[in-house]
């Protein structure tokens, strides 16, 4: 029973990781095969309903809406992925270095991130984006302050309680250096948390680029980005629901996928919370 | 004979204000085994974290064959590094959970490239091989290699960290309590392996612990530490004389009784 029932979560969980891997191929690949050229106006042909020439229909200036929703899974989901990656070279490295100095630089940079974590996530997203003005840029930065420091956190705090076991006092009498010690010893330590939490993380970042682009202060117009053609569907809403249906479901998978992955990923790393 | 290891007048004081050191003069031969006995809080550990510059001493001098250490910056102290190891007293904590066995076994000679112990010339560029020697040469067999520290007991644990500590064929190896967390039985088989180890490799040892037995079993000179001092300090023959420390003889009917 016990076989039976390990054989059947290894598949599950192997399941999920090839659909993870075919999700992201088909991102990557997708744009190379478009029907029609997303950008390419037709008012003769706008908004009309899903047919086999046009998959998904047409939106409200006669694009293609299966050709955006390819093209602007690039546009969101290859945000999000280098918003995560800022965050992590950010956050990541800043962290090490406060837990593992310590002391009173530990103790005004834990200050710093406080009064960043004091706000929510979304709340500073909008002001510095809506400060900045809107464009892809800016958003970027803007998620990017609003998220670095709880990485930050994540990994002092960390390094922190590593730090005082006797393995690390024993690399000191090794010889070895801080470097050599935060990257052979307390890295691997931190990359398991670090890893779930990023996992996690993506499907929040992916649902604020969409939000701050839903709300114009993202992607602009022409660019096929999911949270801006819901914008751009509202007027729609009642005459063509699936203008803004099928982003969201586009959206909806994406942020499925990052939990589902981020729960089997912390079940596996055996991380609390 | 040559002092490997020696240390005068050393002072510490925690920011607490607490003074675990209140000047302690030390030297250790090369060969030789020094033991350091004394009851919880007398003050040991703090020596030998001091010893291994892992604190910052508030006065006294150490000299590591004639080098002051006391002198050096943490950069200087780092190639000497080598020269001293230490086993500590939990060795669940001192392996890395996260590294196999081989990596843990094999930092210092891979923070070491270019020093070549005398028992490991031949496999010296073959990492595997090295570190296979290295668990012989404890006891420990060699499929544990590719393990990871939570698959061995306290006392195979305690093996590795001795393993790793004579790996670099140091000067001196400052041990605190090494055997205080594991049973009595594994406690004897340490002691012996530590002793011959020391006959064969000819290291000088500084063994730091409560158990005047295991104290008296390895040691050639022992220093008795109270409150942060020496109280007494004699030849291991001299022990059961009558002209010991009365605290010492407090220890000695302690063990006996």
């Amino acid at each position: 029973m016990k076989i039976i029932k390990q054989t059947y979560q290894m598949n599950s969980q192997s399941l999920l990781f090839i659909l993870v891997f075919a999700y992201f191929l088909a991102i990557v690949i997708a744009p190379l095969f478009t029907p029609h050229d997303p950008l390419q106006i037709n008012m003769n042909e706008r908004l009309l309903k899903p047919s086999e020439e046009h998959l998904f229909g047409t939106d409200h200036l006669g694009r293609d809406l299966f050709s955006r929703i390819l093209t602007g899974g690039q546009v969101t989901v290859g945000t999000g992925l280098l918003v995560l990656i800022i965050v992590l070279l950010v956050g990541v490295p800043l962290g090490m270095v406060s837990g593992f100095i310590g002391g009173r630089f530990d103790r005004y940079f834990m200050r710093i991130i406080d009064s960043f974590m004091a706000f929510p996530d979304f709340i500073i997203a909008i002001v510095l984006s809506g400060i900045l003005g809107p464009s892809m840029l800016n958003l970027i930065f803007a998620i990017v302050v609003a998220k670095w420091g709880s990485y930050a956190r994540l990994v002092r705090s960390t390094v922190l309680s590593e730090k005082e076991k006797d393995y690390v006092l024993m690399a000191v009498v090794n010889g070895l250096s801080a470097f050599q010690i935060i990257r052979k010893h307390l890295l691997p330590h931190v990359m398991g948390n670090v890893l779930v939490l990023a996992t996690l993380d993506f499907g929040k970042i992916i649902l604020m680029i969409a939000s701050l682009s839903y709300i114009g202060l993202g992607a602009q117009p022409p660019t096929p980005e999911w949270g801006a053609m819901l914008n751009e569907s509202t007027p729609y809403v009642q005459s063509s629901p699936h203008l803004m249906i099928i982003p969201g479901i586009a959206i909806m998978c994406t942020v499925l996928i990052s939990n589902l992955v981020g729960d089997v990923l912390r079940d596996r790393f055996d991380v609390k919370g | 004979m040559t002092n490997v290891l020696m240390a005068r007048n050393i002072r510490k004081t925690y920011v607490s204000g607490h003074q675990a050191i209140n000047g302690v003069s030390i030297s250790i031969q090369k060969g030789e085994c020094v033991g350091i006995v004394g009851e919880s809080g007398s003050g040991k550990s703090t020596l030998a974290r001091c010893l291994l510059m892992l604190e910052k001493l508030d006065e006294g001098e150490i000299f590591l064959h004639d080098q002051p250490l006391h002198l050096m910056t943490k950069r200087e102290i780092r190639k000497i590094r080598h020269r001293m190891q230490a086993v500590f007293q939990h060795p669940a904590s001192a392996l890395n959970p996260k590294r196999k066995i081989i990596d843990s076994t094999m930092e210092v000679l891979d923070t070491y490239p270019n020093i070549t112990p005398v028992y490991l010339q031949d496999v010296r560029d073959h990492r595997e091989l090295c570190a296979k020697r290295l668990l012989e040469m404890v006891g420990i067999e060699s499929r544990y290699l590719y393990c990871y520290p939570h698959e061995l007991s306290g006392g195979q644990k305690q093996r590795i960290v001795i393993a790793r500590a004579i790996s670099i064929q140091p000067s001196v190896i400052i041990f605190d309590e090494p055997t205080a967390s594991l049973d009595v039985y594994t406690q004897g088989q340490i002691l012996t392996l530590l002793k011959e180890l020391q006959e064969q490799l000819e290291l000088s040892y500084l063994f730091i612990s409560h158990d005047l037995p295991a104290v008296y079993f390895l040691s050639e000179r022992i220093f008795v530490m109270k409150e942060g001092i020496f109280v007494d300090s004699f030849k291991k023959d001299d022990l059961f004389s009558q002209h010991r420390h009365p605290y010492t003889k407090k220890l000695v009917n302690l063990f006996e009784g």
